[in-house]
C-alpha cells in the first residue's frame, strides 16, 4: 500500500465530494483525510485534496474512476512521489483572434504540454481581444519551452503577452 | 549635543519635503539621536540660501505664496550648487535635485563634486544614482565618505537600509515588485472601479500622482531605473539601464484587466531581479499574493536564504514620504560623525 495524494477541482454543489469518495472506497482505497481549500474557490469550482493508502494498481483505478466521471485531476502523488501538473497561466492582448489564435496558443501543446483552460473577452470585431489561459505541464522544461515558444509568437503577432509572477 | 551641518542642493517637491520635515523633527532628533541637524546651504537653479542656519521657515513660505527664493534674506543671486558645496564649510550634501534619466545630469555632477569637496552624499536622485553608480560609489570609497541613496529606489520604503542592516546574514536570491506607484493606481482602478487605462491615467493625474507627460511611469523606465539602483546596491550586480528589459503597461487592456479578475488574479508592473536579469513588465498576480496591494502603493518581495521571504510595503513617492528615507541615511551619517 503507498500513500497517494489528489488535489482535484470540484464543483462546489452538492454531492461532488460524496461522488469522489465513493469511487476511491469502490477501488479499496483507504481514505484518511479531505481538505477543501475555500479560500480558492474560484468560477464555481473548489480545490479539493484528499488523502488515502491504495496500492499503484488501484490508484490509477481510482484516477481512472474519477476521470471518467468528468473530475478534473489537477496533482496526483504515489508513494511520496509527486506526478503533479506544473500549471502556468497567461494572458495575450492583442489581435488574438485575427492573428489565428489556434496556432497562437495550440502550436505550445504537445504529449507533455496541455491547455487546461481558455477565456476569451472580444469588445468588437476591430478592438484587440483579450485570452486568459492556463497551461498544464509534466514537468519544467516542458513548461519552460512551452513559454518561450509562446513568447516568440506573442512578439512575431504583436500581441503583449503577460504571464504569472513564477515565470 | 553633535551639530551637523547640511546643504541642500534643490528645493523642489523633495527639497521642500526636506526643510518641513526637518523643521517638525528637529527637537525630536536632538531627542532621540543626540544630533542639531542645520542647513547651511540651499541649492537653487539661479542662486543659494546661505546662512547658519538657512531661514527654512522663510522659504517655505515664500514658496507656499508662489514667490522665489530671491525674495529671501539670505540669497545670494548667481552664486551656483557647486560654488556652495566648495565655498561653504558643511559636513553632508543632500542632493534631491531632479535629473535627467539619460544623462544623471545636473545631480551626478553635484554629487561628485560634494565628493571631492570632502562631504559625505545622501541622494534621493535616481537619475544621478543609476547613470553614475560605479564612479560615485568608488569616488566615495577613495574618499572615505558615505554615499547613501535609500530615498532614490522606493522612495519612503526601506530597502537598501533593510538588507544591509537588517538581513545580514541573509544572501538575497531575488527580488520583485511594484516600483511605481502611479502605474499602480492605474491598475487598480482598472481592477476594482472597471475603467479603461486613459480615464484611470487621467485620475491619476487630477489627484497629482501622475505627471502631466506620464511617459517615465507608464512606460516602465521610472520602476527599470529603481531596479538597477536596488540590484546593484543589494546583489552587488553591475547593471546599467540598459540593461533592464522594459515593457510597459499602456496595451493592457480593461478587458484584460476584468477577464484576470474573473479568473483570481490582478494585473500589476513587476520588477524583476533575479538570476542576474532585469525586467519591468506587467504580470499576473494571484489576487490573495502578498504584492497584490492598492492604490499608489509599493511593495518589494525579497528571496533570502535564511528568512525566506521578506515583503516591504510602503510610499515610493512623494515629498513628504521619500524623507523617511533620506532622513534615515542623514542620521545614519551623523551618528558616524
Amino acid at each position: 500500500m503507498e500513500d497517494c495524494k489528489l488535489e482535484l477541482k470540484l464543483e462546489d454543489k452538492p454531492g461532488e465530494l460524496s461522488k469522489v469518495l465513493d469511487i476511491v472506497a469502490d477501488n479499496k482505497g483507504n481514505l484518511f483525510s479531505v481538505s477543501h481549500i475555500r479560500e480558492r474557490k474560484r468560477e464555481g469550482y473548489l480545490p479539493v485534496i484528499i488523502q488515502f493508502q491504495a496500492s499503484n494498481e488501484d490508484f490509477n483505478g481510482i484516477v481512472k474512476g474519477l476521470e471518467a466521471k468528468g473530475i478534473i485531476i489537477t496533482e496526483k502523488t504515489i508513494g511520496g512521489k509527486e506526478e503533479a501538473q506544473l500549471e502556468q497561466e497567461f494572458i495575450l492582448i492583442g489581435h488574438v483572434i485575427d492573428t489565428d489564435i489556434k496556432d497562437t496558443i495550440y502550436s505550445i501543446c504537445n504529449k507533455d504540454v496541455m491547455i487546461k483552460s481558455l477565456d476569451i473577452s472580444l469588445k468588437s470585431l476591430k478592438d484587440p481581444s483579450s485570452v486568459f489561459a492556463e497551461i498544464g505541464a509534466k514537468n519544467a522544461k516542458a513548461l519552460d519551452e512551452a513559454m518561450k515558444k509562446l513568447a516568440v509568437t506573442a512578439a512575431k503577432k504583436k500581441l503583449l503577452l503577460i504571464t504569472g509572477i513564477h515565470t | 549635543m553633535k551639530k551637523v551641518r547640511l546643504l541642500l542642493l534643490g528645493f523642489g517637491v523633495i527639497g521642500r519635503g526636506f526643510a518641513q520635515v526637518l523643521l517638525e523633527k528637529s527637537e525630536y532628533i536632538k531627542k532621540k539621536h543626540g544630533v542639531e541637524l542645520s542647513v547651511v546651504g540651499v541649492g537653487e537653479y539661479n542662486g543659494c540660501l546661505v546662512g547658519e542656519p538657512v531661514g527654512l521657515k522663510t522659504a517655505l513660505e515664500l514658496r507656499e505664496k508662489g514667490k522665489w527664493l530671491d525674495q529671501h534674506p539670505q540669497w545670494r543671486k548667481g552664486m551656483t550648487s557647486a560654488e556652495m558645496i566648495t565655498l561653504i564649510p558643511a559636513d553632508i550634501a543632500v542632493e534631491v535635485v531632479p535629473s535627467n534619466i539619460k544623462t544623471g545630469e545636473p545631480g551626478a555632477s553635484l554629487i561628485e563634486a560634494a565628493l571631492k569637496k570632502g562631504l559625505h552624499v545622501v541622494s534621493s536622485d535616481k537619475c544621478a544614482v543609476v547613470n553614475k553608480f560605479a564612479e560615485l560609489c568608488d569616488l566615495a570609497s577613495k574618499k572615505g565618505k558615505w554615499f547613501l541613496y535609500e530615498a532614490s529606489a522606493g522612495g519612503g520604503m526601506p530597502l537598501m537600509n533593510l538588507a544591509r542592516e537588517c538581513v545580514q546574514a541573509d544572501e538575497v536570491k531575488s527580488m520583485e515588485g511594484i516600483l511605481n506607484g502611479t502605474t499602480n493606481y492605474i491598475l487598480t482602478k482598472m481592477s476594482r472601479g472597471g475603467m479603461d487605462l486613459e480615464t484611470a491615467l487621467r485620475e491619476a493625474q487630477e489627484l497629482g500622482y501622475a505627471e502631466a507627460d506620464p511617459t517615465y511611469d507608464v512606460e516602465g523606465i521610472d520602476a527599470a531605473a529603481k531596479a538597477v539602483i536596488l540590484a546593484n546596491d543589494i546583489m552587488g550586480w553591475k547593471k546599467k539601464f540598459a540593461d533592464v528589459n522594459i515593457t510597459g503597461i499602456m496595451g493592457v487592456t480593461k478587458e484584460a484587466v476584468q477577464l484576470a479578475k474573473k479568473n483570481g488574479y490582478v494585473i500589476k508592473l513587476i520588477a524583476e531581479i533575479k538570476e542576474n536579469s532585469l525586467s519591468v513588465s506587467p504580470k499576473l498576480i494571484p489576487e490573495n499574493h502578498p504584492l497584490n496591494i492598492e492604490s499608489n502603493l509599493n511593495a518589494v518581495m525579497f528571496k533570502t536564504d535564511i528568512g525566506r521571504d521578506v515583503v516591504i510595503i510602503g510610499r515610493g513617492a512623494g515629498g513628504r514620504e521619500t524623507q523617511s528615507a533620506v532622513f534615515s541615511d542623514v542620521l545614519r551619517i551623523s551618528k558616524d560623525l
